[in-house]
């Protein structure tokens, strides 16, 4: 029997499927839309799982939503109504907006699958996310569960525990709007980057600029009480924008061109202090957790635990023992917290962890595909090693298409563009030409775990989130000499480590070793405003879009051919 | 949709400019991705093969769209949040229908004559922009002139095939449709602000008289539960 999870209309949604045994198989719906983001009810991710596991109304025990559909959209509601004339666009928009949203989702999956009413569950959204996070930690009773978002049924922030007895226990919880992650987002907005895309990069200007408008920032964001000053925001008023007047008049003008080096200088300090913001509220909220649990441990939740330079800098406050992010913690990764929830509505127990690679195999994804009208092998996969060796130490930039396809945002090695990190010139191509990044953005390394000690140093209480791209780490003086074009202007690397000796990205760095190479620069395969490639359609244009000329694939290395 | 002007400018307008140049660049991703769908989708490998070089070509005058938004952006110092691309919205402009691609809705004959009608209304847009922008900003209208070559190719081909496919009085009758079509989504989409001006004072007094009961409800919001699995009902949407 199949439980599936959904998560949707909100953030990129997504599926998971589980038999609760050995199959489990997620999916994004931008994995088939190709459009990045894709928030729409997942119908195609759901097609093609009900393609291949042949689902039925009978071989199904449950559907789970990863929320309250009107729980979610009520709250919103409630809270701005009560001032009708302030929050006007917020309150016509919300109305407009009531028939494309999750309260129709069991219509909406109606119509891709018949299932009788009462297999569908609704779980709640910062459970979603604990019961997701669950699944990464061995002994779920020695932490405290952190779920810290925008807002989700009118929740922010939420703490829970859960007991060997599988007793769940809310402690706390913060209401809409006060949010650090809506505060976050809205500086993303201020900078001129997308809401709920461009947080990442704000991470990474952060590190350019100082944070020397902590002050102003402190009257913004409460970060003892977690709570917001409503009157700098609009987002609670305004579906087009989401600060007001009053934050112009502190930091100037919003939008600036980031190519003009003043703008550059002043966007960084703001990003820094807004950074400080984040980090001192969630060490408050982590204070806070610990306080109320009595647990030294954490998992944290949420879209705002994808800020991994947060992650790092909490590290050094010594406030916790162990701190865990798991690969996918956004809303997207609950799809697998709501089937746990589903799981475990049925059986009175939670799902088996689940590795960092739960999507489907490459194979079954192109079992119909003519790889040969489309690509020519150049080394059958007994060689592949050897030869995929020689091209990155002669300086060539190859793309990874092999095994399970990851969860989170991060290619974690399965699905990505790699290359020499020692040489500079492939590293600048590899940033600049094929992937269209800012400068200010650098590329991760990736490298063998009984290496790492070596050129990196890190706190052991974050170190278990370098296998998922977690965190940030230091970069030591050895790593300065030879491979400085990846380590970023505050001595950061988004450093991921491997220790999984039978895949392949293991076997290459071992094989380099001799090369003394032993580090190789990680990206996502994909192109700028696209999501990552999912099948080999979209491994060809991806190649021919980016002009890479190599691809590493299950059974040999291949090229791109003209059509 | 297309914000093209209408008539010949008289001086250059670099923030309208750039507002059309993302629109276009808008067009050719959403047909990038129609492209796409259909090469996966269809069971003629020669067909696949034809629907994925266009996809390529769409990707790429993207690319040359954006390209030249940035340099006039950077150029005359922009405010840029409005002419930038996020692919998300090609759902809420219209580019891309939120249930179905254009290739799931029609058979592979009328899917070539909706592709060449539309090329050809794009062409034609694209004709009336570069006649606004050519005297001054020569250098980028040269990069479009590539771009309408490809488009002209791709219509050309595309009706080709439609016309071998299918009857002359079919082929009449569809392309005059798509034509018809075309021009009721371009006017239904220029109409929603419009039309937002008739229901949004409906909605907003509906909102109004709804407020006052509000004022009355006292809901509690519990911080913490002690068992939240046994609390919870996980049937309710509430």
């Amino acid at each position: 029997m199949f439980y599936i999870g959904i998560s949707a209309y909100y953030h990129e949604s997504s599926v998971f499927l589980t038999d609760g045994i050995n199959i489990n198989c997620f999916l994004k719906e931008e994995y088939f839309t190709r459009i990045k983001g894709d928030k729409s009810f997942p119908k195609r991710s759901l097609e093609f799982l009900i393609k291949k596991y042949s689902l039925n109304e009978k071989n199904i025990k449950s559907v789970c939503f990863y929320e309250k559909p009107f729980k979610s959209w009520w709250e919103i509601f409630i809270y701005s109504i009560k001032k009708p004339l302030e929050n006007k666009k917020l309150l016509i928009h919300h109305l407009k907006n009531f028939n494309t949203g999750s309260i129709f989702f069991y219509t909406h999956l109606n119509k891709i699958i018949k299932i009788s009413k009462d297999k569908i569950l609704y779980s709640s959204h910062h459970l979603s996310h604990c019961l997701y996070g669950s699944l990464y930690v061995k002994n779920v009773d020695d932490y405290a569960f952190i779920s810290c978002d925008g807002v989700g049924e009118g929740e922010t922030m939420t703490i829970y525990t859960i007991d060997s007895e599988n007793l769940i226990k809310k402690h706390w919880t913060n209401f809409y709007p006060n949010s650090i992650g809506l505060f976050y987002s809205t500086i993303t907005d201020f900078l001129g980057y997308d809401i709920n895309d461009g947080e990442f990069k704000v991470m990474s200007l952060s590190s350019y600029g100082n944070p020397i408008y902590e002050k102003e920032m402190e009257q913004i964001f409460d970060c003892e009480e977690l709570k917001i000053n409503s009157s700098y925001f609009e987002f609670h008023k305004n579906p087009e924008r989401s600060f007001s007047e009053k934050l112009i008049n502190i930091f100037g003008k919003p939008y600036l061109n980031l190519a003009i080096k003043e703008n550059f200088k002043k966007y960084s300090n703001i990003a820094s202090s807004a950074q400080l913001i984040l980090n001192k509220s969630v060490k408050n909220l982590i204070l806070k957790a610990k306080q109320l649990t009595g647990r030294n441990k954490i998992v944290l939740t949420g879209g705002v635990a994808l800020n991994c330079k947060m992650v790092h800098d909490l590290s050094k406050e010594n406030i916790f023992d162990e701190l865990i992010v798991p690969p996918s913690p956004g809303d997207s990764g609950s799809a697998i917290g709501a089937a746990n929830f589903s799981y475990f509505h049925e059986n009175d127990k939670f799902l088996n962890k689940i590795g960092l690679f739960p999507g489907p195999d490459k194979d079954q994804i192109n079992k119909k595909f003519k790889l040969n009208e489309f690509f020519e092998k150049i080394s059958q996969q007994e060689n592949s090693l050897e030869i995929a060796a020689d091209l990155i130490v002669k300086g060539n930039i190859l793309a990874t298409y092999i095994d399970k396809t990851e969860t989170g945002p991060r290619a974690l090695g399965n699905t990505s563009i790699i290359c020499n990190a020692k040489d500079k010139l492939a590293v600048e191509n590899l940033n600049n030409r094929i992937k269209k990044r800012e400068f200010y953005q650098p590329l991760a390394p990736i490298l063998l775990e009984e290496n790492f000690v070596k050129y990196f140093s890190i706190k052991d209480n974050i170190k278990n989130n370098l296998y998922s791209m977690g965190t940030l780490c230091e970069a030591k003086e050895e790593l300065k000499n030879d491979y400085f074009s990846i380590i970023h202007t505050d001595n950061t690397c988004r450093t991921q480590v491997i220790e999984n000796e039978n895949s392949f990205i293991f076997k290459l760095l071992k094989k380099l070793e001799k090369n003394n190479i032993h580090i190789l620069v990680n990206t996502s395969f994909n192109i700028s405003k696209d999501p990552i490639v999912f099948d080999l359609i979209d491994v060809y244009t991806n190649m021919r879009r980016m002009n890479i000329d190599y691809v590493i694939m299950n059974d040999g290395i291949f090229k791109a051919k003209k059509i | 949709m297309f914000l093209i002007p209408k008539n010949k400018l008289n001086k250059f307008e670099p923030l309208r400019c750039c507002f059309v140049l993302n629109e276009f660049s808008a067009a050719e991703f959403a047909s990038a991705l129609e492209m796409l769908f259909a090469a996966k989708n269809v069971d003629d490998l020669k067909l696949s093969k034809g629907f994925i070089r266009h996809s390529l070509d769409e990707y790429k005058h993207f690319s040359i769209f954006t390209n030249i938004k940035n340099q006039i952006s950077l150029e005359h110092e922009l405010n840029n949040r409005e002419t930038r691309f996020i692919p998300i919205h090609l759902f809420a402009k219209g580019y891309i229908y939120k249930d179905k691609f254009i290739f799931e809705k029609k058979n592979i004959k009328d899917f070539a004559i909706f592709i060449g009608a539309n090329e050809e209304i794009a062409e034609k847009k694209l004709n009336d922009f570069l006649e606004n922008i050519r005297s001054f900003k020569p250098d980028h209208a040269k990069k479009i002139d590539k771009i309408l070559l490809d488009e002209e190719r791709h219509a050309k081909y595309s009706l080709a095939f439609a016309k071998k496919n299918n009857s002359k009085f079919d082929y009449f009758i569809k392309f005059s449709k798509e034509n018809l079509l075309s021009k009721l989504r371009h006017l239904y989409a220029n109409s929603l602000t419009k039309v937002s001006k008739i229901f949004n004072p409906v909605l907003y007094l509906l909102i109004l008289i709804m407020s006052l009961p509000v004022k009355f409800l006292d809901l509690e919001k519990s911080e913490a539960d002690n068992d939240v699995m046994e609390n919870i009902n996980p049937r309710s949407i509430l």
